[in-house]
C-alpha cells in the first residue's frame, strides 16, 4: 500500500488497488513531500496537486462540478466539463482537473500527474526534470 | 488655445410655463399644480430625512444667505455663454436638466413619459438649437423603458443630443434586464448614458444606503454613492458592454477615488465566481477602465493629492475622469481651481480637459 518507487527519469506511487476508487470516489495521498488528490471520474482517473494557488488551501477537498464556459452573449449559458472542474473550498477558485488550468487565468496551474493501472494497481508517476 | 470640455453644466427653465408649448393639455394642471411633482426648488419629493435647508425655502428673502445655495442651473444660453463658457474658455459643454429625472421616480409612467419629451423638445429649442457648442442630455422616464427607447431615437435625431441620463436613485440596479431597451437606444444612436447623483430615497426610488435609511443629509452625501456602485457592479456583471460594447456611462457627483479599490474586490470575487456570468469574460477592471467615465467636479479633494493619482494606476487605461463643473451649482469647480485638473500628472490633462469627453461622446466630433 502506497509503496513508492523512483528512477532515474521518474518518481511513482501506488495509489491502491483500482476497486478501492470507484466511480466518484477521490483519495488525499501524500507524494513524496507533496499532498495530492486522486480521483475518478466516470472511469478516467485523474491526478492533480492538493494545493490552492491562491492561499494554499486544500484544493481536492473542494467539490468537483462543471461550469459555464466562456460565452459571446449575454445571457447565454453553455455548461460543459461536468465532474471535472474541481472548485477550491476556500474562495471558489476554478481549475480544470485534467490539464490544472485555473479558468480564469490560463497561466495560473495547479500540478497534475500522470495515472495508469498495472495489474489492478493505480498508480500515479511524476516525471523528473533532470537538473543542470 | 487649448480645447476644454465642460462634461457638467445644468439648464433650467426660468418659468414653469415655459415648458407648457410641450406639453399636452390633460397634464398641464399636474404639471403646475401637483404637489410631490413640481415646485419653485426643482421637481421636488419629499425626503425621508431632515433637511435642515429644508424647512426654509431656498429663496426665501428673509434668508438672504441661502440665496446662492438655490442656483442650480442656468437658464438661458446667452447667460451661460456670458458668466460660464467665455470667461473660462469653454469649448464645448455637455448641458442637462439633472432634477429632470426625478420623473422617474414617481408611481405612474404616462405622466413622466409625456414630461420627458417636453424636456427634450425644451432643450433642444431653447438650448441646442441656439448654440452650436452645447450639447444636450435626453431626460427619460425609466418607467415605461419601450417608450423610453422610443424618445431617445426621437431626441437624438437633433445631432448636438449626446447623451441620456439617469439617476443614481432607481428601483433596480441598471444592468437588470428591464432597463436594456434605454441602453440599446443609447448605443444604436452613438450617445453615452450618464448617471447622476440625485433621488435616491426619493419618489419609488430604494433607500439611498443598502443598510437603509439615513438620519441626516451628512450621512445621506456620504453613503448615497453606494447606490452607484451597485450600478456599476450590475451593468459590468450582467453583460450590459457585451451587448453594447461601444457604450460609455459617466457618473456624475459619485466621486471617484473609491473606484480602485472598489475594483480590486470586483476582480477577485470574478475569478472565483466568473461562471455565473459566462459572458463576462475579463477582468471586470479591464470593463470598468473602458466604459466608465468620472465627472470631475464629484471628486473629492485630497492632501496630498499624489495618493489620489496614484490610486488610478491600478485600473485599466487610467482614463476615467474628464472634466466637469457642476455649473452653476454653488459648490462648481472653476477649470482654475479644480483640483483635478490642477493636480493631474501633466500628461493625463489633455485627457482630462477634452480627449476623454471627445471619446466618450462621440457626437462632439463635428
Amino acid at each position: 500500500m502506497n509503496s513508492q518507487a523512483m528512477t532515474a527519469n521518474k518518481k511513482e506511487i501506488c495509489v491502491g488497488p483500482v476497486e478501492e476508487l470507484p466511480e466518484g470516489a477521490r483519495r488525499i495521498v501524500q507524494f513524496g513531500t507533496a499532498s495530492i488528490g486522486v480521483f475518478n471520474v466516470k472511469g478516467e482517473f485523474y491526478a492533480i496537486r492538493n494545493f490552492c494557488p491562491h492561499e494554499g488551501a486544500e484544493l481536492c477537498l473542494g467539490v468537483l462540478t462543471g461550469t459555464n464556459k466562456p460565452t459571446d452573449r449575454c445571457g447565454e449559458y453553455q455548461w460543459e466539463r461536468e465532474g471535472k472542474v474541481l472548485r477550491c473550498p476556500w474562495h471558489a477558485w476554478e481549475f480544470d482537473l485534467e490539464t490544472g488550468t485555473s479558468l480564469f487565468d490560463s497561466k495560473l496551474r495547479v500540478k497534475t500527474y500522470q495515472t495508469s493501472i498495472r495489474q489492478g494497481e493505480l498508480w500515479v508517476e511524476e516525471k523528473i526534470t533532470p537538473k543542470r | 488655445m487649448n480645447a476644454l470640455i465642460d462634461t457638467d453644466v445644468h439648464v433650467r427653465w426660468e418659468q414653469d410655463t415655459d415648458l407648457l408649448p410641450y406639453l399636452d393639455k390633460t397634464w398641464h394642471s399636474r404639471w403646475l399644480l401637483g404637489r410631490g411633482g413640481h415646485t419653485a426648488q426643482g421637481l421636488f419629493i419629499e425626503p425621508k430625512f431632515y433637511d435642515p435647508d429644508d424647512p426654509h425655502p431656498r429663496n426665501s428673502p428673509g434668508l438672504p444667505g441661502l440665496t446662492t445655495v438655490n442656483i442650480q442651473a442656468a437658464a438661458n444660453p446667452a447667460t451661460l455663454d456670458q458668466e460660464w463658457l467665455e470667461p473660462q474658455g469653454i469649448t464645448a459643454a455637455v448641458i442637462s436638466c439633472y432634477d429632470a429625472a426625478l420623473i422617474s421616480t414617481y408611481a405612474d409612467s404616462d405622466y413622466p413619459t409625456e414630461v420627458a419629451q417636453a424636456v427634450n423638445r425644451w432643450m433642444t429649442d431653447h438650448f441646442l438649437s441656439k448654440d452650436k457648442r452645447l450639447f444636450g442630455s435626453i431626460t427619460v422616464a425609466t418607467q415605461d423603458p419601450a417608450r423610453a427607447a422610443q424618445e431617445i431615437r426621437r431626441a437624438a435625431q437633433h445631432p448636438q443630443m449626446a447623451q441620456v441620463v439617469l439617476s443614481s436613485g432607481a428601483r433596480m440596479p441598471y444592468g437588470h434586464k428591464y432597463y436594456r431597451p434605454l441602453f440599446q437606444a443609447a448605443h444604436e444612436c452613438g450617445l453615452a448614458v450618464a448617471i447622476a447623483a440625485g433621488t435616491e430615497g426619493l419618489g419609488t426610488s430604494n433607500p439611498p444606503t443598502p443598510s437603509g435609511w439615513p438620519g441626516t443629509v451628512t450621512e445621506m452625501r456620504v453613503a448615497r454613492d453606494t447606490t452607484f456602485l451597485a450600478h456599476l457592479t450590475s451593468m459590468i456583471t450582467e453583460g450590459v458592454f457585451v451587448e453594447y460594447p461601444d457604450l460609455t456611462v459617466c457618473g456624475f457627483g459619485m466621486g471617484a477615488a473609491w473606484l480602485p479599490p472598489y475594483l480590486w474586490r470586483f476582480d477577485k470575487n470574478w475569478k472565483a465566481l466568473r461562471s455565473e456570468c459566462p459572458w463576462l469574460r475579463e477582468l471586470p477592471s479591464e470593463v470598468a477602465g473602458r466604459h466608465f467615465r468620472f465627472g470631475s467636479s464629484g471628486v473629492t479633494p485630497v492632501e496630498p493629492a499624489d495618493e489620489f493619482w496614484r490610486l488610478f494606476h491600478s485600473v485599466p487605461g487610467s482614463r476615467l475622469l474628464m472634466h466637469a463643473s457642476d455649473y452653476p451649482r454653488w459648490d462648481m469647480d472653476q477649470p482654475e481651481t479644480s483640483f483635478v485638473l490642477k493636480t493631474a500628472p501633466e500628461d493625463w490633462k489633455p485627457w482630462i480637459r477634452s480627449e476623454g469627453a471627445l471619446a466618450a461622446y462621440p457626437r462632439l466630433i463635428r
